[in-house]
């Protein structure tokens, strides 16, 4: 089965950019998301024009563009389940016993 | 203890005046002001300001579309487009996502990567930012505030003269005075509903280590773009004539010393309804435009049809002067307008015709536009501008009847001649009396002559 891509932005190599790449692997250690997603990281530093064309104001950002809708987080990704209701992920409810 | 500052043209003639010389080269300067007072405007015009002085420029949008911007300026006659296809002008995209999630700590040094590149591709030393609350809007929180005040010093350290507009909402308070402390220059927009007209004001809130005027200026935003008038102490001292103009009126130049009136003079012709201010007016026009003045009338009540009729019958022609254009005349409705406007619009008439000799007939159609107050600050800026110009302005003022010797707009003593009309009733006739109150700069006889008109003009008896 074909996974959705989604991508991190990041500005150099800075704290701020490590905390939120450590974060999203976190995320898609999860084999629910990782079954449907693969993550991407992207350093602004040296493909500057995705800047202009992503519109980006803010870094650390995740963008999700599929599937639909398109969706775009914000921050160092530091609350897992904000991030999943952002991305419109949702991972699978608890079990119940 | 005053440091001089190096300033940048603001693109607009009137604030680089108030401003004396622009906004302060290498700084950021903060343009606060509620949604509709033109701020989009004042960062089009600095751009404009220095696209035409062959420099680059960079403009961070975070509110209106990149091509609605350059439509906006190809409108007001700005050089957009061109400039955008030259590459001297870079428009960088940065309205945020609204939809966007906020998830933990993020900064805003991309903002600087972005401005960076493009400040590299196009060679520009200036930078308009507009407006900075939408990211507030989208970002939000306290984290916002420390990295605005980062690219805010950054801003200074790249020695970029940066305009960033702010708007000026209720619940913004807070920020502002944080971005208040990191800005050299504050500049503060507002508009008011004054009957039924709006006014739209500009005050420098701040410019650290340099003169600047103080007060609040109205402004004028049209198909031009953005018009000030101010007037600086300074320009009061420029121009002091001493050639002198025939007023045409025999009896008149006698009570004035013999030669007229000093030419950049204010002179003031005030009377009741039927005392015959128009023809004085039109008298001392006709006077002037012999002696080779260029001449603009500016008609609040009638027609300038209506006008003409009026003084032929008085043995005054003004038909050669229109054709020749040396003349020309100008019907304005008072309420269609502002005061301000009004006066803004007439004093760029000036400058655009190089008009020598100005009438404005009645001035006193302009009392209704505001408050007493206003009315008379309004009217001391435009005259004081006139007179830096060196232009002779003269205004008739109507008086309701029972109005004794005063002027009811207060503004006499704007004026240095002062001419008063009046109709006096004696046994069975009427007669017609002039007295000059006030003659700056000249001999003045102060007293009462009675004079005729008749179908070759205004007759001074005893001359």
């Amino acid at each position: 089965m074909e996974k959705y891509t989604i991508r991190l932005y990041v500005l150099g190599d800075t704290p701020v950019a490590r905390r939120a790449i450590e974060n999203l692997r976190a995320i898609c250690a999860d084999p629910e998301v990782g079954a449907h997603y693969q993550a991407e990281v992207v350093n602004l530093l040296e493909r500057p024009q995705l800047a202009e064309d992503e519109r980006i104001v803010a870094t650390p950002m995740l963008v999700k563009h599929l599937p639909p809708p398109m969706r775009r987080i914000i921050g160092d990704l530091s609350d897992r389940e904000k991030v999943l209701i952002g991305l419109d992920i949702h991972p699978p409810p608890p079990e119940e016993d | 203890m005053t440091f001089n500052y190096a300033k940048m043209s603001s693109g607009i003639r009137g604030l680089d005046a108030i401003l004396e010389g622009g906004y302060p080269s290498g700084t950021p300067v903060l343009l606060t002001g509620g949604p509709g007072t033109g701020k989009t405007v004042f960062g089009l015009s600095f751009i404009h300001g220095g696209l035409a002085a062959g420099e680059g420029v960079v403009m961070v949008t975070c509110d209106e579309r990149p091509g609605r911007l350059v439509d906006y300026m190809d409108g007001l006659g700005m050089a957009g487009s061109r400039a955008l296809d030259e590459g001297r002008l870079r428009i960088l995209d940065m309205r945020p996502g609204f939809e966007d999630e906020v998830v933990g700590v993020y900064d805003l040094d991309v903002i600087r990567l972005r401005i960076e590149g493009a400040l590299a591709a196009t060679g520009a030393t200036r930078l308009v930012i507009d407006s900075l609350d939408n990211l507030q809007l989208a970002l939000g929180g306290d984290r916002l505030r420390t990295e605005i005040l980062a690219l805010f010093e950054w801003l200074r350290d790249a020695g970029l003269t940066t305009l960033v507009t702010l708007s000026a909402t209720a619940g913004a308070g807070v920020m502002h005075r944080f971005e208040e402390y990191a800005s050299d220059c504050v500049i503060q927009l507002s508009q008011q509903l004054n009957e039924r007209l709006m006014t739209r004001y500009l005050w420098v809130v701040k410019m650290r280590g340099a003169a600047h005027g103080t007060n609040e200026y109205p402004f004028l935003l049209d198909a031009g773009g953005v018009s000030i008038l101010p007037v600086t102490g300074t320009a009061l001292m420029a121009a002091a004539p001493t050639t002198r103009t025939a007023t045409g009126v025999a009896g008149l130049d006698a009570m004035l010393g013999g030669a007229g009136y000093l030419d950049g003079s204010t002179i003031m012709v005030s009377g009741a309804a039927g005392t015959g201010k128009s023809i004085m007016a039109a008298s001392l026009l006709h006077a002037a435009l012999e002696a080779g003045r260029r001449a603009a009338y500016i008609s609040l009540e009638e027609s300038p049809e209506e006008i003409r009729r009026n003084l032929r019958a008085v043995g005054i022609d003004l038909a050669p002067f229109l054709e020749s254009r040396v003349l020309e005349m100008h019907s304005v409705r008072s309420v269609e307008m502002g005061l301000e406007s009004h006066l803004i619009r007439i004093s760029e008439r000036v400058d655009e015709a190089a008009v020598q000799f100005m009438v404005i007939d009645p001035i006193s159609a302009l009392a209704d536009l505001g408050s007493p107050l206003q009315v008379k600050m309004m009217l001391v800026r435009f005259t004081n501008r006139l007179k830096a110009r060196g232009v002779t302005l003269l205004l008739t003022e109507l008086l309701p009847d029972d109005a004794r010797n005063t002027s009811t707009m207060n503004i006499s003593s704007l004026s240095d001649v002062w001419i008063r009309l009046r109709q006096v009733e004696s046994e069975a006739e009427v007669r017609r009396v002039i007295q000059l109150v006030k003659a700056r700069g000249g001999a003045s006889s102060g007293g009462l002559r009675g004079f005729t008109i008749g179908a070759s003009g205004i007759q001074v008896e005893g001359s």
